[in-house]
């Protein structure tokens, strides 16, 4: 019966926090998308409900792995299912009410932050400073540093290399039709990598190297060889002007985000997704096999869930917040955009694959910063930069402190 | 949402706005001198007020854009160059406004029609520089689009170019004026010679802040 009861507070809770993240962290995503008007609305809901929801299920295993079993040593509660649970549970609590009052403030917290932070202060109350694993936690807060910079750079130099040889160029609608199969196959290919390499067992999806980088380059063969029929349609016309010569790359470049929106659909659903999966694959594999499970595959209608929520989050409240926010950014052109998502998604998607739980707003703010280096963007506010920095050293203490007190509380009732 | 705080409005659209001000004002010097030297005061004094008008507008601009402008702002050119095109551009506007300034100070200003032709002429090649001028502010949003490289960057550094060559023929053309001025002093008395070399000058100044501007766009393109 408690068990039920608690089983049912798990699901509420998991379901609340992928809820939080569709509602509110999905917007972030697609902002850039929308802002450069490459997609509509309506297109982004619906590719943030299609590429969340398979980047949650294809890819969403590896940081749920993370988050569940990586940040506290799952055999110090061998004998202590029980608070493992509550632990999780409460851990899950913090993560959701500090996104919610975040969100109520207007601070630019991360959802990954936040259940780090709250998983590390279970850790803590529970069996002190030697519970909780520091050489990985290390680690994760490293890759919070590392992958903004990484999505920096790799914005930058793709910025730098798009403007010298398309934008700079006489005929840079030709020049766009030469480069625009290769920007095709090189995401086709990292997007196919992504999931069949060391993919999802139970959907045959665990090729060796070897094979994963054959299918993944195959698959980008027939993207790009798609794109440069595709690119066939459009003509140059050496009499237009150069204003005019520009508006039509912007033009391909609208097709061509709105590919990278859903590559960024997916990298963000399977690095995100697992915030709220992480802990709720924790508590129902723990309570299943009545026993601290140190390694288990991440049941796949957990992962199924926070895809749902996700979506149900974006059909709610998320539609509204993109488009806000998409009002907002009206001075990025689809070619930056592309750059901004390009780089942004690879980091992400690289990251969720090493199970390092990142912040895709974070990197997307690197990301675009490195357009903006690389003279793509017309002005930048860096001092959000500062907002951001203050919002990490809350995030962490505020989310522990508070994971620490539901934990008492819970296992006070329980 | 506070991430997307990061967007900021890009400076380059209302440096274009400023200019299309500031060259609607600068233009209204032609008629300016026109109603001076057919000597019908009315109309004078109805240009000197929409001058000073159209002025005060640039000024709004200016203000505005400043108070936009903040340190810790990343933009693809250096902030201190977009700072000084705007003081430039608005200097066009002061010098403008005190042109017509001058002109009210003394009653009865006028002169023979050989030197009214040179004045008029003086005129012209100010303001064709002005005109070549706001043409380069126009193309400053196909360099932010093309990054300030390639064909388009070449095509305004010879723009520059050309306005730079004109700026010099005005040069040419205003010391000339001087010239004619001073060899008929006799016509003139002290306070109106001084008057006429000090409007002339001020109407060179148009030129030569419009040539400042550009050498500042220059800035841009240079790698």
């Amino acid at each position: 019966m408690v068990n039920t009861i608690i089983m049912g507070i798990a699901l509420a809770g998991g379901l609340y926090m992928a809820w939080n993240i569709g509602a509110n962290d999905v917007a972030n995503a697609m902002g850039t998308s929308v802002g450069s008007r490459a997609v509509t609305l309506k297109q982004a809901i619906v590719i943030a409900g299609l590429f969340e929801f398979l980047g949650a299920v294809l890819v969403g295993s590896h940081v749920t792995q993370t988050i569940s079993k990586g940040i506290v040593d799952p055999q110090l509660f061998a004998g202590a299912q029980r608070e493992f649970v509550l632990g999780m549970l409460a851990a899950l609590l913090s993560a959701g009410i500090w996104l919610q009052l975040a969100t109520y403030l207007g601070l630019p917290v991360s959802t990954t932050h936040s259940i780090v932070g709250a998983v590390v202060g279970f850790g803590l109350v529970s069996y002190g400073v030697s519970a909780v694993e520091w050489s990985k936690v290390i680690k994760i807060v490293a890759s919070w540093i590392v992958s903004p910079i990484m999505g920096a750079l790799i914005s930058f130099i793709l910025f730098r290399q798009l403007s010298k040889r398309i934008l700079e160029q006489p005929y840079p609608v030709k020049a766009t039709r030469r480069y625009a199969p290769f920007l095709v196959m090189l995401v086709f290919a990292i997007l196919t990598l992504s999931f069949t390499y060391k993919g999802l067992k139970n959907l045959k999806l665990d090729l060796p190297f070897s094979e994963a980088i054959l299918v993944a380059l195959g698959v980008g063969l027939v993207g790009m060889l798609f794109t440069s029929y595709a690119m066939g349609h459009f003509r140059v016309q050496p009499s237009a002007r150069i204003r005019e010569r520009l508006k039509e790359v912007e033009g391909i470049f609208k097709y061509l985000q709105v590919m990278t929106a859903c590559y960024m659909a997916f990298a963000h659903g399977a690095n995100d997704v697992a915030n709220a999966t992480g802990p709720l694959a924790a508590i129902f594999s723990t309570m299943r096999a009545a026993s601290v499970q140190v390694k288990v595959a991440v049941p796949l209608w957990v992962l199924f869930i926070g895809g749902l929520g996700i979506v149900v989050g974006l059909a709610t409240w998320g539609y509204k917040v993109i488009e806000t926010v998409g009002r907002r950014i009206t001075d990025i052109t689809p070619s930056r955009g592309f750059c901004a998502e390009f780089g942004c998604a690879t980091t992400v998607l690289v990251c969720s694959k090493l199970g390092m739980p990142i912040s895709t707003t974070h990197t997307l703010v690197g990301s675009v910063v490195g357009v903006g280096l690389a003279r793509g963007i017309g002005a930048l506010n860096l001092r959000v930069l500062k907002d951001i920095f203050l919002s990490w050293l809350v995030t962490l203490p505020f989310t522990a402190g508070l994971a620490m007190l539901l934990y008492v509380f819970l296992k006070a009732v329980f | 949402m506070r991430i997307f705080n990061l967007f900021r409005k890009s400076p380059f659209e209302p440096l274009q706005e400023m200019m299309a001000k500031v060259k609607e004002c600068a233009f209204e010097v032609k008629p300016l001198y026109e109603a001076l030297l057919e000597g019908d005061k009315e109309r004078l004094r109805g240009m000197v007020e929409h001058i000073s008008h159209l002025e005060f507008e640039a000024d709004q601009i200016k203000n505005r854009m400043r108070a936009s402008l903040p340190r810790g702002i990343l933009m693809p050119v250096a902030r201190a160059d977009i700072l000084e095109i705007l003081a430039n551009e608005d200097a066009i506007a002061d010098a403008t406004e005190d042109v017509a300034v001058l002109m009210t100070l003394k009653e009865d200003l006028a002169v023979t029609p050989q030197l009214r032709d040179c004045l008029l002429k003086l005129v012209d090649n100010v303001l064709e520089v002005v005109e070549l001028a706001s043409k380069v502010i126009e193309e400053l949003d196909i360099l932010v689009e093309t990054s300030f490289g390639g064909p388009e960057a070449q095509r305004v550094i010879s723009m520059i170019d050309e306005v730079c060559d004109m700026e010099h023929h005005a040069d040419e053309v205003q010391r000339e004026v001087t010239k004619t001025f001073l060899s008929h002093e006799a016509q003139f008395s002290p306070g109106d010679l001084w008057l006429w070399l000090k409007i002339v000058a001020k109407t060179g100044d148009i030129a030569n802040y419009a040539e400042r501007m550009c050498n500042r766009v220059r800035l841009f393109l240079s790698k």
